[in-house]
């Protein structure tokens, strides 16, 4: 018999207790935001865009942003290169506080990090592989033959090697992202910033760069920052989140716990347009229902047990079941169910107990 | 009235149009010395550029601006002292030279800056984001970006300059204007004025052409 006084806490943290998160203290942050702001005067008028950032970034970590159009997603991610500057506050890059870096010192640190844009902006009139030489004739790093080969080798990573010769005219969207990749790594950079990589691509273009950004971040221990507008690149991707909107961050952790239980109101709509939380509601099934409705929420292991059957076994309940999505938040399996529930109370009350000692989050909606 | 074409003397018409060709090419070679650069400092030093710096790029576009608004006649007047010292004369294909010079570098400078204008910003902060300093945004990016515009621009420029040196030819500047000048007008040849137009048309189309063909050639948008 369970007692109710030791019920199990509603957030499974079996998910969040990563080893890289153990080892916090130790961990060198490669980014460092401390209360950044930036107003933009235009037209004589304030626009703020930027307000109270703070937030820090572990190397090796896929760190995604993502906000509504004009939340300040831009502004932010071109500051941690400094193509944006601060009104106040402290960007530390590294260790370093690049605000107050020198010129030339500003542009090495800049080789250091790579950025990725959303229109791809190539030069139009290098071919392929100058386009992807560019940055290594600007460091003048090595001999013409050690670019060549270093070119071949970044083509060959991005899959591009057949269409080196080719001008930017000649290729597709994604392949020009490809490039736009090839280039920013060409300085083996320690960080990876992308404004809306994959906004100008189609779904399935989308997938292919996401994967390929995600094994750079793992081949090469590269810390990623990205942002985007779509809570989908997030879910595929991102390690940790934050939620920006009209220029604040109003939410940040591990995809896992923003995106299965948002807080705040922005991040809860960027959610239901990807989980169809909505459809539910318009569907009529919530309404019409006649027993007990309950959302229930799982990760890692838990995705693979057949919960619901053993569930309604053991406790002598029949199911139907409403809604229900099971995919992966990057690596992590996941899933949410909207079940309906026939049975007795006292039956149900027990049901709910055991699902929650299986780490599985229970809302109930009816 | 009767034209009579025995009048034409080839070998004069023949000088006149090689002296046309020579202005134009020594006022276009200088024309592009300083004008590029000019036109280069004009853009970046424009609003929301990298060298933006308001005060000398509104100097630097009013002389544009005024010595554009000077008719081409008035300035080759004006020049007669500072051209004789500067090349000894203020006559002949040397005399003409500094005057076309003066008229074309600030109407080329201008397209210049037009045709950097058009390089995309989001290439040049590309760039930037690799650690580019300025003289490699230029060089790397802007100027190559932004190569078909720049011929296009020469190309008008030396059409403009053909037109220039015939204009010269008022002031004894030579070449074909200054060939019509003095015989299809001072002593009523209408023949030598319809061929030496004629020549000027045919140039003007040739360099159009050839403009025309190395926009396309070096194109790759
Ligand atoms: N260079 C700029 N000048 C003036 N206002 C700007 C500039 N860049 C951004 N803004 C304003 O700042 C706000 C945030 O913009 P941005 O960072 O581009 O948003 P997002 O990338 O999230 O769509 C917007 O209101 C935008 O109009
Ligand atoms: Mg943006």
């Amino acid at each position: 018999m369970y007692s109710f006084t030791v019920a199990v806490k509603p957030v499974s943290i079996s998910y969040r207790v990563t080893p890289r998160l153990l080892l916090k203290r130790t961990v060198t942050h490669v980014i460092r935001l401390e209360n950044l702001e930036k107003t933009f005067i235009v037209d004589g008028r304030a626009v703020p865009a930027l307000r109270g950032i703070e937030l820090s970034v572990p190397a090796g970590e896929v760190f995604g942003i993502i906000g509504r159009s004009g939340a300040g997603k831009s502004t932010l991610i071109r500051m941690l290169n400094l193509l944006e500057r601060p009104d106040s506050g402290r960007i530390v890059i590294d260790g370093q506080d690049v605000t107050s870096l020198s010129e030339t010192e500003l542009r090495s640190m800049r080789q250091q990090v790579g950025m990725v844009f959303q229109h791809f902006n190539l030069l139009s009139s290098r071919t392929v592989a100058e386009n992807v030489r560019l940055p290594l004739e600007l460091t003048a790093s090595g001999s013409r033959a050690e670019q060549h080969a270093r070119v071949d080798e970044l083509l060959e990573l991005v899959g591009l090697s057949a269409h080196r010769d080719k001008y930017p005219s000649q290729l597709s969207g994604g392949q020009k992202q490809r490039v736009g990749i090839a280039r920013a790594l060409a300085n083996r950079p320690k960080l990876l910033l992308c404004d809306e990589a994959t906004s100008a691509l189609d779904p399935q273009t989308t997938q292919s760069i996401l994967d390929l950004i995600a094994d750079i971040n793992r081949k090469l221990q590269l810390t990623v920052v990205l942002i985007t507008h779509e809570m989908g690149v997030i879910r595929r991707i991102a390690d940790r989140v934050a939620v920006i909107d009209a220029g604040r961050i109003v939410e940040i952790g591990p995809v896992a716990e923003v995106f299965l239980h948002p807080k705040q109101p922005a991040t809860q709509s960027m959610v239901a347009e990807l989980s169809h939380a909505d459809e539910l509601e318009d569907s009529g099934l919530l309404a019409s229902a006649t027993g007990a409705v309950w959302r229930l929420t799982f990760v890692g292991a838990t995705t693979h047990e057949p919960i619901l059957f053993e569930t309604a076994h053991r406790y002598g309940l029949s199911f139907s079941l409403l809604q229900g999505t099971v995919s992966r938040l990057k690596d992590l399996p996941y899933g949410q169910l909207v079940v309906e529930w026939q049975g007795e109370a006292d039956k149900l009350a027990e049901a709910r107990e055991g699902l929650m000692a299986r780490n599985v989050v229970v809302e109930v909606l009816r | 009235m009767g034209l009579d074409w025995s009048v034409l003397d080839w070998g004069e018409i023949g000088l006149a149009s090689w002296d046309t060709l020579r202005m134009m090419g020594w006022s276009l070679f200088f024309t592009i010395l300083f004008g590029l650069p000019l036109g280069v400092l004009l853009f970046l030093t424009s609003r929301r550029q990298l060298l933006q710096h308001t005060w000398f790029n509104r100097v630097l576009s009013f002389v544009a601006n005024v010595l554009r608004s000077v008719p081409f006649l008035i300035l080759l007047v004006v020049m007669i002292p500072l051209t004789a010292w500067l090349v000894g004369t203020s006559l002949g294909v040397e005399g003409a030279i500094p005057p076309l010079v003066v008229g074309a570098t600030p109407f080329f400078a201008r397209l210049v800056e037009n045709a950097l204008r058009e390089v995309d910003r989001g290439v040049i902060e590309a760039v930037q984001s690799l650690g580019a300093s300025r003289w490699q945004i230029v060089w790397k990016v802007l100027l190559p970006e932004a190569r078909p515009g720049l011929l296009a621009a020469v190309t008008v420029t030396a059409i403009t300059l053909v037109s220039y040196t015939a204009m010269s030819g008022v002031i004894g500047g030579g070449g074909l204007g200054d060939l019509a000048i003095r015989y299809g007008y001072q002593r009523f040849q209408t023949e030598v004025m319809i061929v030496t137009v004629l020549i000027l048309i045919v140039l003007v189309q040739l360099l159009q052409m050839l403009g025309d063909w190395l926009v396309a050639r070096v194109s790759k948008k």
